[in-house]
């Protein structure tokens, strides 16, 4: 009976798993559209530039991915909302950051001079903001 | 699916380096799979706790020189062999039955199946997160640093985490030429087989073969171990590997192997810090058990391997007061703390007792655990008292940290207890399956 049930529960996952993994999963854990925004934010990047990556807690897996997509080329700081001034300012001047990304379905604005929406976040309504902060 | 075959060829290499690594520690010239699997279980940990003392005297070559001494090692050993014969194989050579053969064919078909998925998945949260996170880390600073991801606070409660897994990680990637997320995750197959073949081992010293297969194939079919989490490349499965390792060494008397895995078991996850503790009790238990009054004189004859066990153990714990990080997860052991813990003893005894029940996620492994540990505290020799008194322990004392959590308490429960559950789960089998035999035993069932 102990083995039958093992065989239930076991089969079962297995098979659900299956299922989700053959159904939704792709190759990579960055996405085409992952690769395509991060390839516009490094071209447009100075070499070794540091960068701010701001979100909401919400977007936190997409955060540390860009975080680890673009370590160790470009140092990306991530910080969450609710930003705090002094603390950005303190992480600008410690990393010379002039550039930042922001996340969230109205992302949060770290002090852009000007900034471009390079698309949605795969998936979710989220949004990818790029672009220049104020000196 | 994309099949990563240049990466599951480099692990493969690398699990025969660890391996060398093993031998030349456990001295031993293996044979049969069942050895290899010890020595490459002692390799991959006696590597792993090195990485420390490695990167504190080569702050940016720490990985490079594990690989450089796996290379040495694994030089040695094919050195060693080409000059002396091999023992002569201590490998059972009788026939399996059909219904035996039948077991291992469908466990081989459900590790088959996690090939798949683990191939197939992409990371879950810790896999990417933590673990795979920790390897990029290791492959671009070259050793351990007391640092995380420039900017970070919250996450450098990571720092400590034990460095077998991304250890793995950044040396397969520093022998494909580069680091790449999508390349890491061949190295969970090596585990996967490895906790199955030490299954088989534990309970093939102990019980028939049919016996042994059945159990493996329950353990095979625990979908923490071989779907979600585990394909997600989370460490609790090679937790687990680690843990039927020492679980094999335990029950065949007199196994060389045996510190070094316990002190293995601390170079996977945090937890195995607790595993490894609760194990030596559970041996301590056994010497007194087997005989109360040589129990000094065994503790002195036994003086080198607890020296082992020490020297791992005290290493891993040295890396941690070095790391310096502070885990915000777990409150001080306060007074205001410890009332709250003690406050909190019948709700997270509640939720453990209903995940033990989670037909879904362990069938009725738990209830059976619960019934075989009865019988083998009352019935079994001292070997097995010991197992069952040390497993039925741990399902207690790896609660404990959840009443310090600063976590919402049912949630962390929820994410976290069916883990460490999972990584008892090659124990619990084992317990399961020897009270099983003892049973046939006394109906002069064969089985």
């Amino acid at each position: 009976m102990v083995v039958g049930a093992s065989l239930v529960s076991g089969a079962h996952a297995i098979v659900a798993d299956l299922r989700v993994a053959f159904r939704d999963a792709g190759p990579s854990v960055f996405t085409p559209v992952d690769r395509k925004q991060m390839a516009t934010v490094r071209a447009a990047l100075p070499a070794a530039a540091s960068l701010l990556l701001v979100a909401t807690a919400d977007d936190a897996w997409h955060a540390r991915l860009w975080q680890r997509a673009l370590y160790p080329e470009h140092i990306v700081i991530v910080r969450y909302t609710p930003l705090r001034s002094d603390e950005l300012k303190r992480f600008r001047d410690q990393y010379a950051i002039r550039y930042a990304v922001s996340l969230g379905v109205a992302p949060p604005d770290p002090g852009f001079r000007s900034h471009e929406d390079i698309g949605s976040l795969p998936g979710l309504p989220g949004r990818v903001w790029f672009g220049e902060l104020e000196p | 699916m994309t099949v990563p075959w240049l990466e599951i060829g480099i692990s493969a290499a690398l699990a025969v380096g660890f391996a060398c690594v093993g031998e030349i520690l456990l001295r031993r010239h293996s044979s049969v799979l069942a050895s290899w699997n010890q020595s490459l279980l002692a390799g991959m940990g006696t590597c792993a706790t090195a990485l420390f003392p490695l990167s504190l005297v080569f702050p940016t070559g720490a990985v490079l020189a594990t690989a450089i001494l796996i290379l040495l090692a694994s030089a040695w050993v094919a050195m060693s062999r080409l000059f002396r014969r091999s023992e002569p194989s201590r490998g059972d050579s009788r026939e399996l039955d059909l219904t035996t053969r039948l077991l291992l064919g469908a466990t081989a078909l459900v590790a088959l199946c996690f090939a798949a998925l683990n191939f197939r998945y992409n990371y879950a949260w810790d896999g990417f997160q933590i673990w795979a996170s920790k390897a990029q880390l290791l492959s671009v600073r070259g050793g351990l640093t007391r640092g995380w991801y420039p900017g970070d606070v919250y996450e450098l409660r990571h720092v400590p985490y034990p460095p077998l897994v991304p250890l793995y990680e950044a040396l397969l990637s520093l022998a494909r030429g580069g680091f790449d997320f999508d390349k890491l995750k061949p190295i969970f197959l090596v585990f996967y087989i490895s906790m199955l073949a030490s299954m088989f081992s534990a309970l093939r010293a102990s019980s028939t073969p049919r016996l042994a297969s059945v159990g493996t194939l329950m353990l095979a079919l625990v979908p923490t171990l071989s779907t979600r989490s585990a394909a997600g490349a989370y460490a609790d499965m090679p937790q687990a590997a680690m843990l039927a390792g020492v679980v094999a060494a335990c029950v065949n008397p007199g196994d060389s192997a045996l510190p070094w895995l316990i002190g293995g078991l601390t170079t996977v996850k945090s937890e195995g810090t607790i595993l490894a503790a609760l194990a030596c009790a559970g041996i301590l238990l056994f010497w007194f058990h087997e005989s109360p009054g040589g129990f000094p004189a065994r503790v002195r004859r036994e003086a080198r391997n607890i020296a082992v066990v020490a020297c791992l153990v005290g290493l891993r714990l040295t890396y941690v007061r070095w790391s310096g990080a502070a885990d915000d997860v777990y409150g001080p052991l306060d007074a205001p703390h410890l009332t709250a813990a003690i406050r909190r003893i019948p709700h997270v005894a509640r939720l453990c007792l209903s995940e033990l029940a989670n037909f879904q996620q362990w069938g009725l492994l738990w209830p059976a655990f619960l019934a075989a540990a009865i019988v083998l505290i009352v019935y079994g020799s001292a070997r097995e008292k010991s197992l069952a008194i040390a497993v039925s322990f741990a399902t207690i004392v790896l609660a404990g940290p959840f009443l310090f959590t600063t976590w919402p308490l049912d949630l962390h429960v929820d994410q976290a207890y069916f883990r460490l559950l999972a990584q008892l789960s090659p124990a619990a089998i084992a317990v399961a399956v020897l009270a099983f035999a003892r049973a046939n035993s006394w109906t002069g069932n064969g089985a």
